[in-house]
C-alpha cells in the first residue's frame, strides 16, 4: 500500500467514557483510525477492547465523550445506525443462522427489494458480486452449518461488507482458527484494505499483530496506553505495555522435564476412532507420554486431536486400541473412574464440558467428585469448612472473585479457567489432558497457567496438550507430536525445531513417521 | 366408493380446522417459539363466531369478530411471553385451561345452557358452489359439500408457503427461529417480530375456530376443540417448516377420525375409533423421533 502522504482520519473517538454500574470498563480513550489501515488494539481480558468495540459500532452508547466520522460528530443509539454510517462488526461469537445459506445470512435485515417481493434470488448473486470483489469465496448457497469455521467467518465479513462498511471491526477473529485459516484471513485482510477499507483489529496475541497490523492501539485498565507503528515497535514492548510491567514474551527458562523410567504415565496403543465430515479421526495411533513429561499436540483442526483428548479423558471409547495409565489399562473405564486413579480434564469446550454456567465455583468443584462411600452422599455440599476449603483453592489460583458462591457465568472467560485448573490440579494429578487450555485467554493469565502446568509436570505427572497456538505449544511442552489425518507425522524437540517446521508436518507438506 | 366419498370428506372436515390452527402454530415455531395455546384460542374462536353470528345473523360477522378476538388473544399472549417474559409452557397451559373454562361460563351466562349451544337463527358458513366439478366421479361428491373458509385453505398454503421460502420477510422469521442473535444483530426489532408472529398466529385459530363452529356442525358445546389444537401442534412438530406436509398429515388423521366413525356405526365399543387420531399421533410422533434418533445416533458414532 503506498502512504499517503497526509493520512486521512476516518473515524476519531475522543475521550469516551463507559460504565457498567460500580465498573468503568472504558475511562476516557481516545482512538483515531485512518483509511485504509489495519490498526490493532491489544490489551488483556478486561482491558476495555470489547467495550471500546461496543461504543464505536453503536452496541453500547458511551457515558461521555465524542465519535466524530468523516469530520462529523455523531452518536449511534444501535448498531444499525452505525452500520449505517458504514462501520460494520464481526463477532468473536459468529451472528449466524446456521440452517439458513451463506447467501440468506449475508442479506438478512438488509434484502434487496421490498419486504414481501421475492428477490431472495437476486440476494445471491448480490452476495457473490461482493465475494468476488474482495476474493472471499464461499460457497453461498450452502446451509452455514455445513461450512467449516474459516468459512463461516468470511460470511460474517461478507455481512458487514454487503451492509457497506467501510471501517470493519474484528473481534478477536484468529481465536476460532486454525494455523492456515489464520494465514489465509490474513491475506484476505490485506485485499481489503488494498480496497480502501479500514480494519481494526482485535488481539492479544502479538505475532498476529506484528505481521498484519499497520499501527497499534495498547490498552490497559480502561485506557489507552499508547499507538504506536506497528514498524517502529517489538512484540516485547508491547507485551510490557500490556501487562504494565517490562514483561518479556520471551520464552521463560524453564528446566525441561526430567523423563522417569517405569510405566509411562499414559500410553496409548493403536487407537482408532471412525472418521467423519471435517474430522479425520484416528488411525491406529501410538503414543506414550512418560511421567514427568509434557506432550503437546500440534494439528490443523479435525485431524484427530479432538478424539485423542476424548479417549486420553475417558469421554469417548475408541474402536480400536487400549489406554493404559501407569500400567494399567482403563480402556474400559469411564472418566469418572479415571479420576479415582489420577486423571485431570481440561476440555477445549470450557462453556459445554467443563462447567456448568449457572453454578457456582462451589458446586463446580463437588461436581466432578465421586462419592466413596455411600455416607458422601449424604455430606452436606455448601458446609462452612467446604467454602473455606474452595476459597482458599480460588485465592491460590487467583480466581477472582475467590467467592465460592459467585456463578460461573458471572466470571470472566480468564476467571472460569482458571476456575477449572483449581479444580483439576488441586487434586495432586497424575495425567492431566489439556485441551486449548489457553484460547480467549490474556497473557499474564496464560502465564500463571502454564506455571501450574510445569509445576504439575515436575511433581511427576505427564501431561498431554493440545493447543491450536503453535507458540504455546512450543513455549510449554518437552515433546511435540504433529498428528496430520489422525496418524503421528512427527515427533519434534521444541528446543531444536520451530514452529515453521510443525507447520509443515502439519499441513502433510513433509512426513518423517 | 360411497365409504371412499365419506372417507374423504370426512377427512376434510376434520382437517380444516387443524390446517388453520397448523398454520399459527408453523409460524410460530419458524419464528423460534413453541406455541401449545392453538386449543384454547382455536376454542374460543369458536365460541366468539357462534356469539356474533347468533346475535348478528351474519357468520361472515361471526367469522371476522373471531379472527379479531383471536388476533386480540394472540397478541397477549405474546405480551406475556415477549415483553413479561413469561415461560411459553406455562403461559400455553393457562391459556388452554383459561379459555376452556371461560367459554363454559359465557355459555352459561350467555346463553343460559350447559355443554352445547345451537338454535335455527345459528347459519352456518355458506358451501361454495364448484359448478360443473360436482359431476365428476369421486371428487365431485367430496368437493361440493365445502365452505368458503375450507377452499380458502388452499390459497393460504400457497401464500404461506411462498412467504416463507422466498421473501425477506420468510427469510427473517426462519432466522428469528435459528438464532435471534443474528436477526438483532442485524438491527431487527425481535421483541415485536416476535408479538406480530403470536398476533398472527392467535388469527389463524380464530379462524380455525369459527370453520369447527360453522362449518360442518352449527352449535358450539364446550370443549368442542377436543384436542385439535394438540393435534396441529404435533404435527407443526412433526413436518417442521413444509406447509404442504402440515396439509398431507392432517388430512391423514382426517381419515383416521372417518374410518373410527364407520367403526363406531358398526359396534365397536365408541372410545376405541375415538382414540384412533390420536393412536396416528403417537405412532406417526414414535416414527419421527426414531428416525431423528437414529440421525443422532449416525452422527455421533461417525462423529
Amino acid at each position: 500500500m503506498a502512504a499517503a502522504p497526509a493520512p486521512q482520519v476516518c473515524v476519531m473517538l475522543r475521550g469516551i467514557t463507559k460504565t457498567f454500574g460500580p465498573i468503568v470498563a472504558v475511562d476516557g480513550v481516545d482512538l483515531e483510525l485512518r483509511t485504509g489501515e489495519i490498526h490493532a488494539v491489544v490489551g488483556e481480558n478486561g482491558a476495555g477492547k470489547s467495550t471500546l468495540m461496543g461504543v464505536l459500532h453503536g452496541l453500547h452508547a458511551a457515558d461521555a465523550g465524542e465519535i466524530v466520522v468523516d469530520g462529523v460528530t455523531r452518536s449511534f443509539r444501535s448498531p444499525r445506525e452505525a452500520i449505517a454510517l458504514g462501520i460494520g462488526m464481526v463477532h468473536q461469537h459468529f451472528m449466524l443462522a446456521a440452517s439458513l445459506t451463506a447467501a440468506e445470512n449475508i442479506v438478512l435485515g438488509f434484502e434487496p427489494g421490498t419486504a414481501t417481493r421475492s428477490s431472495l434470488s437476486e440476494a445471491v448473486s448480490l452476495g457473490r458480486t461482493v465475494a468476488e470483489r474482495f476474493d472471499l469465496r464461499v460457497a453461498l448457497d450452502r446451509p452455514v452449518r455445513d461450512l467449516a469455521i474459516g468459512a463461516q467467518q468470511r460470511v460474517e465479513v461478507l455481512k458487514a461488507l454487503y451492509r457497506g462498511a467501510r471501517i470493519l471491526i474484528l473481534d478477536e477473529p484468529t481465536a476460532v482458527l486454525s494455523p492456515d485459516e489464520v494465514e489465509s484471513l490474513f491475506d484476505r485482510l490485506r485485499i481489503l484494505r488494498a480496497g480502501g477499507i479500514t480494519i481494526v483489529f482485535i488481539s492479544h496475541k502479538l505475532r498476529e499483530v506484528m505481521a498484519l497490523s499497520d499501527r497499534v492501539t495498547v490498552m490497559r485498565r480502561g485506557r489507552t496506553v499508547a499507538t504506536l507503528a506497528t514498524t517502529e515497535t517489538t512484540r516485547e514492548q508491547l507485551a510490557g505495555l500490556m501487562v504494565g510491567s517490562d514483561a518479556s514474551t520471551n520464552k521463560p527458562s524453564v528446566p525441561k522435564g526430567r523423563v522417569a523410567g517405569g510405566s509411562p504415565a499414559l500410553s496409548l496403543r493403536g487407537i482408532a476412532t471412525p472418521p467423519r465430515p471435517g474430522n479425520a479421526g484416528l488411525k491406529s495411533l501410538d503414543l506414550d507420554i512418560a511421567a514427568g513429561e509434557i506432550v503437546g499436540i500440534a494439528a490443523i483442526e479435525g485431524n484427530g486431536q479432538a478424539d485423542l483428548l476424548e479417549i486420553a479423558a475417558g469421554v469417548q471409547a475408541p474402536l480400536r486400541g487400549t489406554v493404559a495409565m501407569f500400567g494399567r489399562d482403563v480402556t474400559g473405564e469411564d472418566i469418572g473412574r479415571r479420576r479415582d486413579v489420577g486423571l485431570a480434564y481440561v476440555p477445549e469446550d470450557r462453556h459445554r464440558d467443563a462447567l456448568a454456567l449457572d453454578a457456582t465455583a462451589l458446586e463446580s468443584f463437588n461436581a466432578v467428585r465421586r462419592p466413596q462411600h455411600w455416607s458422601d452422599w449424604l455430606r452436606p455440599a455448601a458446609s462452612r469448612s467446604e467454602r473455606r476449603r474452595v476459597a482458599e483453592l480460588m485465592r491460590k489460583f487467583d480466581v477472582r472473585p475467590p467467592d465460592p458462591l459467585a456463578t460461573c457465568r458471572s466470571m470472566s472467560g480468564g476467571n472460569q479457567q482458571k476456575l477449572v485448573f483449581a479444580r483439576e490440579f488441586s487434586r495432586d494429578p497424575k495425567v492431566i489432558v489439556l485441551g486449548q487450555p489457553t484460547r480467549g485467554i490474556d497473557i499474564g493469565a496464560s502465564q500463571a497457567l502454564f506455571g501450574r502446568i510445569w509445576a504439575a509436570r515436575d511433581r511427576g505427572a505427564g501431561v498431554l496438550l493440545v493447543s491450536a497456538d503453535l507458540d504455546e505449544l512450543f513455549t510449554v511442552a518437552d515433546r511435540i507430536v504433529v498428528l496430520y489425518e489422525g496418524c503421528l507425522a512427527a515427533s519434534l524437540d521444541p528446543a531444536s525445531a520451530a514452529p515453521r517446521d510443525a507447520g509443515l508436518y502439519m499441513t502433510g507438506a513433509r512426513h518423517a513417521i | 366408493m360411497d365409504l371412499a366419498v365419506f372417507l374423504l370428506a370426512a377427512a376434510i372436515a376434520y382437517a380444516v380446522p387443524i390446517v388453520y390452527a397448523g398454520l399459527g402454530g408453523q409460524i410460530s415455531l419458524t419464528a423460534g417459539d413453541l406455541n401449545i395455546a392453538l386449543e384454547g384460542e382455536m376454542l374460543a374462536g369458536a365460541f366468539v363466531a357462534v356469539l356474533v353470528t347468533y346475535i348478528l345473523g351474519s357468520p361472515w360477522l361471526g367469522i371476522a369478530v373471531a379472527i379479531l378476538v383471536g388476533g386480540v388473544l394472540g397478541l397477549l399472549f405474546g405480551v406475556m411471553i415477549v415483553t413479561l417474559k413469561g415461560d411459553v409452557f406455562l403461559v400455553g397451559i393457562t391459556y388452554n385451561f383459561l379459555l376452556g373454562a371461560l367459554t363454559v361460563l359465557l355459555l352459561s351466562i350467555i346463553f343460559g345452557v350447559r355443554g352445547s349451544f345451537s338454535s335455527p337463527q345459528l347459519t352456518g358458513i355458506p358451501i361454495m358452489p364448484i359448478g360443473p366439478l360436482a359431476h365428476v366421479p369421486l371428487l365431485g361428491p367430496v368437493l361440493s359439500g365445502q365452505t368458503y373458509v375450507a377452499w380458502l385453505v388452499v390459497p393460504m398454503v400457497f401464500a404461506w408457503g411462498y412467504v416463507l421460502r422466498s421473501t425477506p420477510l420468510g427469510l427473517r422469521l426462519r432466522a428469528l427461529g435459528d438464532n435471534a442473535d443474528a436477526v438483532r444483530s442485524a438491527g431487527l426489532d425481535v421483541a415485536r417480530m416476535r408479538l406480530g408472529v403470536q398476533m398472527i398466529c392467535g388469527m389463524l385459530c380464530g379462524l380455525a375456530g369459527a370453520q369447527l363452529a360453522l362449518g360442518t356442525l352449527t352449535l358450539f358445546s364446550s370443549g368442542m376443540s377436543a384436542g385439535r389444537g394438540f393435534v396441529a401442534l404435533a404435527i407443526v412438530i412433526l413436518v417442521g417448516q413444509r406447509p404442504w406436509m402440515l396439509v398431507l398429515a392432517a388430512l391423514l388423521f382426517g381419515i383416521a377420525d372417518g374410518i373410527g366413525i364407520k367403526l363406531q356405526q358398526a359396534d365397536v365399543p365408541a372410545q376405541i375409533p375415538q382414540m384412533l387420531p390420536y393412536v396416528v399421533t403417537l405412532l406417526a410422533l414414535c416414527a419421527v423421533s426414531a428416525r431423528r434418533w437414529r440421525a443422532a445416533r449416525r452422527d455421533k458414532t461417525s462423529a
